[in-house]
């Protein structure tokens, strides 16, 4: 007795079987929709400099976060952001650098026009500050104001409602993103010749939307006044953070 | 805003948008009756005679756009109110006579009251149709006394053109204008006094000319047409230009320091001027200044050291008012270039124009707040209007117009009143100038700063910091040799921060008089480290070893005279104690170096 096969031809299959499959296909796609769609940022995401933008999450900053720029070559990179962010139209405050280079602020791309400059106040620094975060585009917050962690964290909170980039040379807590900047060499001087040129950085990004953390190696400023990529060579570890 | 305030004498001509209408009115009756005549003359139909044109003796009623904007006294004693629509006030009286309102009619018939005016004094400002304002110092002091100017006003009006109007001449703006409504003149230093008890809703007659209120009132129509259709955004638009967008602003103002309480012009200029300008925006800030009995822009307040001046050689001289429209565009906005492109804002423009006789009219036009290209093709098309609207009536010919220039008499500085060119620039400027006007009432003028480029040798020197809505310095002119090339370092240090440089066997490093390093720098010590350095890890007193360094540059500043100063600028380049390199600039005077800027 040849076996006699039960199961149906495998050409037209079950009818049950084929809506559960289709089924669990629909739902995969959806769920693939759904993470895609979350991933994306809420809100406008205010441009970086050009060679940064593989070391953001999104290619750019989005409004109402704030970020943390810490290390040697702090000052420029918080001006290279500022002036991107700001673009054509935002306007742009310093609180708490007294001792800004306004020329490099202008060579950075950052408009004389749109740009306030706040000196570090004894009293009043709170409610000076909120009222800059109300009206700012891109507020930048030098390592010089005393800043509280209460306020830090008010301000935080204010600038993600008002739709403020907050850019933080020493913030007293935590950022959505930390930048870290350590500058390797300058080339140019020679013993007795030549004038600077450009420096060759390295950025450490972490933070929200960053996973781990991503390396890259940028000269700033390049000859020609903005942050190229430095070609060549892989980052090199950066130096222990020093304590305190 | 300075507050100094000077003498003025203002010439109002009451009701004077009913006049206009009415002349406007007479003109097309005589004009119809004129066609009938020819019409029947032709018919030659002998023994009849030419009908006289008709004078209204019923009451006169003024509308806007289906509102009563002005009445006479007739209609006035028979129920009919400013503010009433159309319907209810022929109700009230049907016979009366309804005339419609027209801006550029009446802004071109007031040139003929300012012509008579130019005839007794100099200097005459058009603030709106209806009003002149002038410093009354110079003209009164040639009539011989104030009282003898104002009746020399208003003979000359009445000669020249046959309408009455009234005088008055106080301390300030607004003083002189409510001062002209009863024909009176305020004493020296009294204006505070005379305005005190006047009630809040005088405001609506300040001189504030068109551009007042026009942030609040673009900011509210843009959240106004936020959600409405493109048609009807069009159409609203169209209403809200002119004298009415302001005086609604004026109302809107009125109303709500009535409903904090404020009664009386005098419990308004009591308050505190920076409180109001923080919470009310500067628009209220101007009008407190104005009932304070003071003046936001005195006549000699900003003279630019270029004067600015455009100008424009018709090639088909100007013969008819439609003409006038296309040739005001280019001329306005070649002037507003040049005030956006340094930094100002024109109040007082004075329109001059040459015709083919040679014969010169100029006439000078008052504004508060920024003038944008459309109100100057607005005021160039009236007053050419006017000129020849003067020409016809007066039957003489004034010739063509050939030459037109325009000269921005008096400018202050842009900072608040700069508009934006789009609507999203422009509100986020007014967003970022609320804050700092916030900031600054908080914490004073020093609070909220600027960088203004003046020009220097020195990084610290080079660029300016002046309190926002102050003026700005003048930039210096020249070369300066020895200006730092190059990237520009991030932090320039403004107080004195000493440091010593030393060779290989710990002498110090100078620069000789020929600009030379008098040896090989190796090491570098800072006595006492500023903040900036601390945080790259550098200690004082310990010593960094230098890695690079370039060539001196000179700084000889004015070695022709006893302040001459020499210094010597070096780039240098030095290890951390974290193996990271560190760039500097330092400043070498008199064999002692300090730190200039930090590459940070």
């Amino acid at each position: 007795m040849s076996p006699v096969s039960v199961l149906p031809a495998p050409s037209a299959p079950p009818v049950g079987r084929e809506d559960h499959e289709q089924r669990l296909l629909r739902a995969r796609s959806v769920l693939q929709l759904a993470e895609r769609s979350a991933a994306e940022p809420a809100g406008t995401v205010l441009p970086v400099p050009q060679a940064l933008t593989p070391l953001f999450p999104h290619a750019g900053l989005r409004v109402g976060s704030s970020l943390a720029v810490t290390g040697s070559a702090s000052t420029s990179m918080l001006l290279a952001l500022a002036s991107a962010a700001a673009g054509e139209r935002s306007w742009c405050a310093v609180a708490g650098m007294p001792d800004l280079g306004l020329r490099c602020a202008v060579q950075a791309g950052l408009d004389p026009a749109r740009l306030a400059i706040v000196p570090a106040q004894e009293t009043q620094t709170p409610q000076i500050l909120s009222a800059l975060v109300d009206g700012v585009g891109v507020l930048v917050l030098g390592p010089e104001l005393a800043l509280t962690p209460a306020l830090w964290r008010s301000l935080g909170d204010r600038a993600r409602s008002r739709d403020v980039l907050v850019l933080a040379a020493d913030p007293p807590g935590r950022s959505d993103l930390v930048m870290e900047t350590s500058a390797q060499s300058w080339v140019g001087l020679g013993h007795g010749s030549g004038r600077l040129r450009s420096r060759r950085v390295l950025l450490e990004l972490r933070g929200r939307g960053v996973p781990g953390q991503r390396r890259l190696s940028v000269l700033m400023p390049h000859v020609a006044g903005g942050i190229v990529q430095s070609p060549g060579r892989a980052p090199l570890r950066l130096h222990e953070r020093r304590a305190g | 805003m300075a507050r100094s305030s000077t003498r003025i004498a203002v010439v109002t001509v009451p009701q004077w948008p009913l006049i206009a209408a009415l002349e406007r009115h007479r003109a097309e009756q005589e004009a119809a009756l004129e066609r009938t005549a020819h019409r029947e003359q032709r018919d030659a139909e002998p023994g009849k005679e030419p009908q006289t044109p008709q004078t209204p003796q019923t009451p006169v009623v003024l509308l806007h756009h289906h509102r009563v904007l002005a009445v006479d006294d007739a209609a006035r004693q028979l129920g009919i109110l400013p503010g009433m629509r159309r319907r209810a006030a022929r109700a009230a009286c049907p016979e009366a006579l309804l005339l419609e309102a027209e801006e550029d009619a009446e802004n071109a018939l007031f040139e003929m009251v300012a012509a008579a005016v130019d005839t007794v004094a100099a200097g005459v400002d058009t603030l709106r149709p209806g009003t002149l304002l002038m410093a009354a110092a110079g003209p009164a002091r040639h009539q011989g006394g104030e009282e003898a100017l104002a009746e020399a006003l208003i003979d000359a009006v009445a000669d020249h053109t046959g309408w009455s109007c009234t005088v008055g001449i106080a301390d300030g703006p607004f003083a002189a204008l409510l001062a002209a409504e009863t024909g009176r003149i305020i004493h020296p230093g009294r204006s505070a006094d005379y305005l005190a008890p006047h009630p809040i809703s005088a405001l609506l007659r300040a001189p504030v000319g068109r551009g007042w209120g026009r942030e609040a009132t673009a900011a509210r129509r843009a959240a106004q047409s936020a959600g409405q259709s493109p048609a009807r955004r069009r159409s609203s638009t169209g209403r809200d230009r002119g004298m009415h967008a302001t005086l609604a602003a004026l109302h809107e103002m009125v109303g709500l320091l009535q409903r904090l309480g404020i009664r009386t012009l005098g419990d308004f200029a009591a308050l505190e001027s920076g409180a109001v300008t923080d919470r009310f925006g500067p628009g209220a800030g101007l009008l407190h200044l104005l009932a304070r009995g003071q003046e936001a822009a005195p006549p000699a307040a900003h003279h630019p050291a270029q004067p600015l001046q455009v100008d424009l050689a018709l090639e088909n001289p100007l013969e008819r008012t439609d003409q006038a429209a296309f040739v005001a565009r280019p001329l306005a906005e070649r002037l507003r270039a040049q005030l956006v492109e340094r930094g100002l804002v024109c109040t007082r423009l004075q329109i001059l124009a040459r015709t083919a006789s040679g014969q010169e009219l100029e006439r000078t036009w008052r504004h508060d707040g920024a003038l944008d290209v459309e109100d100057m093709v607005e005021r160039i098309r009236w007053q050419c209007d006017g000129w020849l609207t003067r020409s016809r009536m007066r039957a003489r010919t004034l010739g063509a117009i050939t030459h037109l220039s325009l000269v921005p008499v008096q400018v202050m500085p842009a900072g608040l009143n700069a508009p934006g060119l789009w609507g999203e620039a422009g509100e986020e400027t007014h967003r970022a100038q609320r804050a700092f006007a916030r900031a600054q009432a908080l914490a004073g003028e020093q609070a909220v700063l600027v960088p203004v480029t003046v020009g220097g040798r020195l990084l610290a020197e080079e660029t300016v910091l002046v309190p926002w809505r102050q003026e700005r310095p003048a930039a210096r002119q020249g070369p300066w040799p020895g200006a730092l090339h190059g990237p520009a370092p991030a932090t320039v240090l403004r107080t004195q921060t000493p440091l010593r440089l030393l060779d290989t066997d710990g002498e110090p490093v100078v620069v000789t008089a020929r600009g030379l390093l008098s040896a090989v720098p190796v090491r570098l010590l800072l006595p006492e480290v500023p903040p900036a350095l601390s945080r790259c890890g550098i200690r004082a007193s310990l010593p960094l070893h230098v890695t690079g360094y370039g060539q001196p540059v000179l700084l000889d500043e004015r070695w022709w005279g006893p302040s001459a100063q020499r210094a010597a600028r070096l780039q240098l380049t030095a290890r951390t104690p974290e193996e990271q390199d560190l760039a500097l600039v330092l400043l070498c005077r008199r064999g002692a170096w300090s730190l200039e800027g930090l590459y940070d």
